[in-house]
Parts: structure tokens; sequence; C-alpha cells
């Protein structure tokens, strides 16, 4: 079944599941698919729960060892990726 | 590398028509084939059970002892193992499997594994409120079997009211949000129009692709398969209609692309190959996964030919 999408950056044409470490990302309106590898996945799935992304990279950056600036660019080049494709608003990367 | 990384993985035209779900369903397929290691099948057939409530003429499995059906253990085991292998789909697979009990815990124990999930079906007991069911469950698609597009034709290989009850199971899975395929056996002695009109006819009642398998003699090696993949290169250019022999030659068995389990574990390259290839129940279903030679062999093992897999 789809997952709950709670923030709403993310949008309405978007759904999207978790089969085992990968998200897979569907555009309804494009038909553009995009699949995420485990720590994309991470942060999708935080940011898809509406966790603002200076939160998703204290996490992201406990769990797997990265330094906290570099955790929050990596987040916020992913949301700009996702915002480039039309998967989240443009205001969810800034 | 980035902590966080993205991929494109592609763009899906061809199931627009199709509700949310099942397009969702069809990426995450797509995804995973994709990403699929070398030597790990494209699809696991898995034969539930012997029993069938037709006796089609053509059918190989037709007349053969019922036997008992798949151990729900195995059943769960071969899942579970193809999941892990990164194997993307689960055809449920007969005889008949709507006779499966516990068909529906299957296809939601499947769907939970995050396997798309398969029903290959004569479609004669699936009602509206089965298909519902399925659906709700987990199954994400449905292949149900029409060997001819005239009542008259399908009703000769496969028994009177079987075509009415065919198209009654196709509406059905259509009205439940499941993808639709019609699977269909292609004889020598079948005239080019046949083919055209049956894949008219699919269309027409909304099938979201046809299967095409080409009929094997009992013995003996036959043009057909590959005679069939390039009457249907012609016919359905966009890939509406599809068959198991490769372009190149050769076919999906042999190109290890598919396996096939049966009710008892015995392993085959796929549902029609002749020689088993050992058991699932020893050796696991993943010990027969391994990558295959590039040279096709001459003879399908539909038709007698050996396995490229031993």
């Amino acid at each position: 079944m789809p997952e709950n999408k709670k923030n709403p950056l993310i949008l309405e044409s978007v759904t999207w599941r978790k089969t085992g470490d990968e998200a897979v990302i569907l555009d309804l309106e494009s038909s553009n698919y995009y699949s995420a590898n485990e720590t994309g996945t991470y942060v999708w799935e935080q940011f898809s729960a509406g966790k603002k992304p200076e939160k998703i990279a204290e996490h992201l950056a406990e769990e797997y060892g990265v330094a906290p600036a570099q955790a929050l660019r990596d987040v916020q080049d992913f949301l700009k990726d996702l915002a480039r494709f039309k998967i989240v608003r443009p205001e969810a990367a800034k | 590398m980035g902590a966080a990384e993205k991929k494109l993985s592609g763009r899906d035209k061809e199931t627009q028509n199709l509700s949310s779900r099942a397009r969702l369903d069809m990426a995450v397929l797509k995804a995973r084939l994709a990403a699929r290691r070398p030597g790990v099948p494209h699809s696991l057939f898995l034969g539930l059970t012997a029993r069938c409530d037709l006796a089609c003429r053509h059918c190989k499995y037709s007349g053969r002892p019922g036997g008992a059906d798949m151990p729900r253990a195995l059943l769960r085991r071969l899942l579970a193992d193809a999941a892990a292998a990164g194997v993307p789909r689960v055809v449920f697979f007969g005889g008949e499997p709507l006779l499966y009990p516990g068909l529906e815990e299957a296809a939601a124990f499947a769907s939970r594994l995050g396997l798309f999930t398969e029903l290959d079906t004569n479609g004669q007991t699936l009602s509206p409120a089965r298909a519902r069911a399925l659906a709700a469950a987990g199954l994400s698609c449905a292949m149900i079997s029409l060997h001819a597009a005239s009542a008259a034709r399908h009703d000769a290989l496969s028994g009177r009211g079987s075509f009415a009850r065919a198209a009654a199971a196709i509406k059905a899975a259509r009205a439940a949000g499941l993808i639709t395929y019609i699977s269909s056996c292609v004889f020598s002695a079948s005239p080019a129009e046949e083919l055209a009109g049956l894949l008219a006819y699919a269309r027409r009642a909304g099938a979201h692709g046809a299967r095409l398998l080409a009929y094997a003699p009992p013995a003996g090696r036959d043009p057909l398969p590959a005679r069939l993949a390039g009457r249907l290169e012609r016919l359905s250019p966009e890939g509406y209609a599809r068959t198991c022999a490769l372009p190149g030659g050769g076919c999906a068995a042999t190109a290890g692309e598919v396996l096939y389990c049966g009710p008892g574990g015995e392993v085959h390259s796929c549902p029609y190959a002749g020689a088993a290839l050992g058991s699932a129940v020893r050796r696991g279903i993943a010990a027969f996964m391994r990558p295959r030679p590039a040279a096709a062999p001459a003879v399908f093992p539909c038709q007698g030919g050996r396995s490229l897999l031993k």
C-alpha cells in the first residue's frame, strides 16, 4: 500500500512506497518515478513524516557518522533535486 | 558519495490508464527489475496446485493426477527466499490457483515482502467479490486465459461457457483495480488474422496487455515460438502483446529470466519445461539462480530441449 504523506510540501500528485531499503517515488501526473537508496530513503521517510531538513540532518549525522554541516548539505541537495523533479515544492529545499 | 542520493528510474507511460495503486505497483516492479543482480530471474512461477476446474484440450496439465497442493510453509519459504534474492515478481500458477486455499493470505504475505504479485488464472471463478478480495490482499495483476476472440473457438478448447466466464473475469479484475492481461495459447495452425482479432478483442475488453504462449507439441521442435515473436513485433510494436520467445533467439527460460517451482518443490526452468532441475525443498530456490551462458539452445525446453540452467 502507498505510504502516508504528512508533509504538505510534497505535491499532491506524488505517491510512494518503501520496499526493503528502497523507496520508490512516483509522480502520477508525469509518470516519472524515482528510487532512492538507503540514505535517500531515510531522508525521504523523515521528510514525508513532516520533519524539517535541520532535524533530518541531525539524525542523519548521528546515524551515518557524517559531519552535521555535510549532512545538512546532503539533505538540502536531495530536496533540491526532488524540487527540480516536481516531487516537492520549491520551498522544501530552502 | 553524498549521504543522501537519488536516481531517476524512468518514465512509465503505459500505465497511465491504471489506478494510482496499480501504477505504483508497476513503478516499484520496474525499479526492482532494473536493480536485479545477474542470474536473478524476473519472475518466479509458483505452481500452487495441480488441480483445475477445466480440462482444456491443449493443456499440458490436463488429465494429470491432482496430487497435493503446495504446503503453505514451503510457499512462505519460497516467497521469502525470492524476495531476499531480489526476484521482483511472483506468479501464482496452477493447475488453477484460485482453487488453492489461502491464496489471499499468500498474496498478502508476498505483497508485504515487496513482491509484485500476479495471478495466472482461467478466470472461471474470479467473481467481482473475489477479485476485490485479492486486490485488497495485495495482488497486483491478473492474467486471464482467453484463447480466442470468439466463444465458439475458445469453448471448443476449454469447455462450454468458459469464454463467457473468462470475459466476466476480465471485467471483474479491471473493476477491482488489478492490472489485467489476457493470457493466450497460440497454435501453429492459427491463421494470422485470428491473432489480430484476439488482440483487438483484448483491447476492447480493456485488458492492459496480452501475454501469448506458443503451443509446443509434446515432442520435437516447432518454429512457432520464434515466428510468433516476429508476428507480435509487427502486430504490437508498442509492446501491448508479448511472448516468452526472445527476438534474438532462445526464450525467457533459457535466458534464466524465469523459474518455476511446482506444488512438491520441484524446480523447472519454466512451467512448461519438461525436465526438472532439482528440488527447492532440498536446495532452496536461490540455488537455481545464476547467470546463463549467452548461447541459446536450438530447441526450447518446452519442446524437449534441455535447459541451460543445469
